[in-house]
């Protein structure tokens, strides 16, 4: 008793620790409650997605046990089929065109909804019906308002002969904005919900630190919000456009991809290519195309973001 | 009530070890409060007496029953953790009841436990209250409450007044010690706080970097400290140390500061040493070393001094009362019979 | 005069204050304002959806339209509910809905408490990568899911849709439930466990109350996404008993082309009644905290 402390070290000699020869049942029960989301992710998502690799190299019929294994034959069909271009710049006037109207609805709603007014919580609460009510019902809606003889807005269009079709689901040029309206309706509140939580973390006493100093509500915006909104901005916006990459409701239940093709995206493409024309390696082959094109893109927004993030701290 | 023996045991987060090989035995209804440095590994150990830890290597004997692998809910322990872990799902009542319940005790036995508790603890009026509608001490006091409706054969305590302010923090001091003379459970205690330890405990192991430093009672430590750290660490206001060696019987600083030595330095073979006294063992005597006063303190009680000698600040506190001013000349006598010495390398007593 | 001097002052800080004031209340009167004129665009669609559940098909074809029915009925909801499968497929998707969701709540909890608890460091990338699945294009798992069931035989299996879901449910949940369950201070169940609790009745006492806000927040935010899904049923459901909401409602709009609106409109707020009313709930809950998940004994 009573050593210093690098005598007292010195010592002692440390005994061979044992390297958790025996697990301790702590841990057996730990790595117990992990292994069904293993299982899960294992069958659930790893296999599908070796499989559908492994799909895109073979001939396949959607309902014939046989394949044979045929190269890159398939990715060569699918990109020179003449829909391919077409979906492909659908799909990326779809999901940026998307994105931009729900940036531009979201971020001054949200705005909006942060400052202060009566009945501001109910308000906050059923502005996020339209994100709410399935896809279904979104679709239908809309559909129904523009549908002839019935819809509410077909009959305004008309009576005020406004300059728009008044069925723009059907029409050449206004399909595409229409099933883009409809998807940016449906999910702008997302934006809305995120923008707000972000801006209540915004120290209010630097806005009151601002204005003291005679900025103008304009310069506080652009000094004070913009920039603290902007790292959330990224990640939402990544998040957006991959979900509206990925969007296949709105067009398949708006339009069906139509007119001849004028809205046909690539999840639409697919659907066809497999369920239409029963060629499941087709399809195969442009779902990993579109994997990696998804891939790349959030490669891009991940490195704005790390930079934003820079600049910032 | 229970015996716990502490044998050999080393605690290695990886490969990086926090405690080192430490021995020793509590016997059944002592006090014990381990205290030290913040991060010195006192909570790791109490940790591994109660189980929520695994022991590296060594034993920990409870009641002569090695407990390394049993669960804690079968060593008969309660605890008391620094943020109190109330379930703040549950009443006050549910919460002492927590215990007795998941037992499975007729209900009649768990009223009148919990009641014969909280009247002890003085929480009859609180007991259907949750805890975020307690004060700071009442939640301590439903912590320690949770404890003793136990009639566990030993208590842990982990920093449990460290959250409390200072007033608080006397008062509940006081109650824990009579509520130890009362129910007499062996008891291990974590502070950091050496004044806690000294008031309340039957034995204190003084804990560095995760090795024992010294063991004994409270005034064992104080009278013989075993080394320098423990000199500094115990007593409250802090020794004074003074660094240089021993010459001709008689201890000389660099700076030429001669002292008179204690007995045990006179055959002392020489090399550097380091010269502890502490504030109360100074005297205004005209037979000691010239210091000039800096500061005076007077808290009623007692004078503390603060003076340099030798070009050192030196702290000083009289029971009496002296008339000085800052900036007076006097003369400090040490008493050699209460200084002590320590090798300057090591730090170890001579 | 000195009356008059000390009074001055203060008379002309009270009209500023009071013009100040003026000027605020007025500010929230247009912020008012606008939230609402906002909020019409996401309530008249709906708005109009239940008013035109309740018009006989006549008024639905009105011109120029009329907002309310003249005359209501409920004809399309008794239609809905005596002549069509809706009923049915209402059963359906709870069944699969409920499967999939407290499935993935419960290995959610799991899998968390796991990762939080235990250290494990691949299973928190592992974890963290889930998130990655809800990233995954839906098209590209229909395909191998199609493939799969195909082969089991189990096309037109509620069991194989809802085990589908789970890949929906899952990453979902674990996103939710994550930050709830790493609130918990440890001490709490270390205090149980000292209390006499075994690790499953410490789980099982105190972080399952603690955690209440959230399993009920991932519970419900994942039914209705699965409630609200479509790709997944319409590739791996065709038999007409099987059908989903969803994807009854789908059929509606795509097999009829003319068609009966009023029914459509009906099925329409009966299945967005139980997607509004669940987060309504879910909202309560969450607000009223950790004492809305105290549990008995
Ligand atoms: N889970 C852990 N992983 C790694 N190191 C730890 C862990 N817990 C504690 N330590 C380290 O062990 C040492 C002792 O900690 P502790 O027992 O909490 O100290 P204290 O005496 O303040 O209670 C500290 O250096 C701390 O950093
Ligand atoms: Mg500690």
């Amino acid at each position: 008793m009573g050593l210093s402390i690098a005598e007292a070290k010195r010592r002692a000699v440390p005994p061979p620790f044992n390297r958790r020869k025996t697990m301790t049942t702590d841990r057996k029960i730990g790595l117990l409650l992990l292994l069904p989301l293993v299982v899960l992710v294992l069958g659930l998502t790893v296999y599908p997605i070796v499989q559908v690799i492994s799909l895109a190299f073979q001939q396949q019929s959607l309902y014939s046990p046989e394949s044979t294994f045929v190269g890159l034959a398939n990715f060569n069909a699918v990109v020179s089929h003449e829909g391919f271009t077409r979906s492909v710049s659908n799909t990326f006037v779809f999901t940026f065109g998307s994105l931009a109207l729900q940036m531009a609805m979201g971020l001054p709603i949200a705005l909006l909804l942060n400052k202060e007014f009566p009945l501001r919580s109910p308000i906050r609460g059923v502005m996020l019906f339209s994100y709410l009510v399935p896809y279904v019902v979104a679709a239908m809606t809309w559909k129904f308002m523009f549908s002839d003889a019935t819809g509410i807005l077909n009959y305004w269009v008309r009576a005020l002969s406004l300059p728009m079709p008044a069925s723009p689901f059907g029409s050449l040029d206004w399909a595409m904005a229409g099933v883009i309206f409809v998807n940016s309706w449906k999910n702008f509140p997302f934006m809305v919900i995120v923008f707000l939580a972000q801006l209540q973390t915004i120290d209010r006493q630097l806005y009151e630190a601002a204005s003291v100093d005679g900025a103008t509500a304009w310069q506080q915006f652009y000094k004070i919000t913009l920039p603290s909104l902007l790292p959330i901005m990224l990640v939402v916006g990544m998040l957006r456009t991959i979900w509206n990459f990925n969007n296949f409701e709105v067009v398949f239940l708006l339009t069906q991809g139509g007119p001849i093709g004028r809205t046909e995206t690539l999840p639409l493409y697919i659907y066809r290519f497999v369920f239409g024309e029963f060629s499941l390696g087709r399809g195969a082959a442009l779902a990993v195309i579109v994997f990696f094109v998804l891939l790349i893109m959030s490669a891009i927004y991940w490195r704005l973001y790390e930079r934003t993030q820079e600049r910032f701290k | 009530m229970a015996t716990i023996d502490i044998k050999a045991i080393w605690k290695a987060y990886g490969t990086h070890p926090v405690i080192f090989g430490i021995d020793f035995a509590i016997p059944d209804g002592a006090f014990v409060v381990l205290v030290g440095p913040s991060g010195c590994g006192k909570s790791t150990l109490l940790r591994m007496i109660a189980g929520l830890e695994d022991i590296s290597s060594g034993e920990i004997l409870i009641d002569d029953k090695i407990v390394n692998d049993m669960p804690p809910k079968d060593r008969d322990i309660a605890m008391v953790f620094q943020n109190y872990a109330l379930y703040p799902h549950l009443t006050v009542k549910e919460n002492m009841a927590f215990s007795l319940r998941l037992r499975k005790e007729k209900r009649a036995t768990v009223d009148e436990r919990v009641n014969r508790a909280a009247e002890i603890l003085g929480l009859m009026p609180l007991l259907d209250r949750y805890p975020k509608a307690l004060s700071g001490g009442q939640r301590q006091r439903v912590a320690m409450g949770r404890a003793i409706v136990r009639d566990a054969s030993v208590f842990l305590f982990d920093e449990p007044l460290s959250n409390l302010d200072a007033k608080l923090r006397v008062q509940m001091r006081t109650e824990l010690k009579a509520l130890h003379q009362r129910l007499k459970t062996t008891t291990v205690y974590v502070t950091h706080d050496q004044i806690e330890a000294m008031t309340m405990a039957d034995i204190i192991v003084v804990m560095q970097e995760g090795v024992i430093m010294q063991l004994g009672t409270p005034l064992e430590l104080y009278d013989k400290p075993a080394n320098r750290f423990v000199a500094g660490f115990i007593g409250s206001p802090a020794m004074n140390f003074f660094e240089g060696g021993i010459q001709a019987g008689i201890f000389v600083t660099e700076g030429g500061l001669r002292l008179p030595l204690p007995v045990a330095g006179e055959a002392y073979p020489g090399g550097s040493v380091t010269y502890g006294i502490r504030p109360e063992h100074f005297t205004v005597d005209a037979a000691g070393v010239p210091a000039r006063v800096l500061v005076i303190e007077p808290t009623g009680s007692e004078t503390q001094i603060l003076a340099e000698i030798g070009g050192q600040e030196v702290l000083a506190v009289f029971r009496e009362r002296h008339a000085l001013n800052p900036g007076d000349e006097i003369r400090l006598l040490p008493d050699t019979e209460q200084a002590h010495l320590f090798n300057s390398k090591d730090g170890e007593r001579i | 005069m000195t009356a008059m001097t000390r009074e001055m002052p203060v008379l002309v800080v009270s009209a500023r204050a009071r013009r100040a004031a003026m000027k605020k209340r007025f500010e929230k009167l247009l912020f008012l304002l606008a939230a609402l004129t906002v909020l019409m665009i996401v309530l008249l669609p709906l708005l109009w959806m239940v008013a035109s559940s309740f018009k006989p098909n006549v008024e639905l074809f009105q011109r120029p339209p009329k907002i309310f029915a003249q005359a209501p009925t409920l004809e399309h909801y008794v239609e809905l509910w005596e002549f069509t499968s809706f009923p049915l497929y209402f059963l359906n998707t709870f069944l699969v809905a409920g499967i999939s969701c407290l499935a993935g709540v419960v290995i959610s909890l799991f899998t968390v408490y796991a990762i939080t608890r235990f250290e494990f460091i691949a299973a928190r990338a592992f974890a963290f990568g889930v998130l990655f699945i809800y990233m995954l294009p839906p098209i590209l798992l229909a395909l191998p899911f199609f493939r799969i069931w195909y082969n089991l035989n189990m096309l037109n299996s509620l069991w194989a849709l809802g085990i589908t879901y789970l890949t929906i449910t899952l990453p979902f949940s674990l996103w939710i439930l994550r930050p709830y369950i790493e609130a918990i201070p440890r001490a709490l169940e270390e205090a149980a466990m000292i209390d006499g609790c075994t690790r499953f009745q410490a789980f099982r006492k105190v972080i399952v109350p603690q955690a209440w806000p959230g399993i009920v927040a991932s519970f419900v935010f994942t039914f209705v996404v699965v409630w609200n899904e479509l790709l997944y049923s319409l590739v791996l459901i065709s038999d007409e008993t099987k059908r989903t909401v969803s994807l009854g409602i789908a059929s509606l709009i795509l097999e009829t082309s003319v068609y009966s609106w009023g029914l459509v409109n009906a099925a329409g707020v009966v299945a967005t009644v139980p997607v509004l009313f669940l987060f309504a709930f879910a909202a309560r809950q969450m607000a009223s905290g950790i004492g809305a998940g105290a549990v008995k004994g």
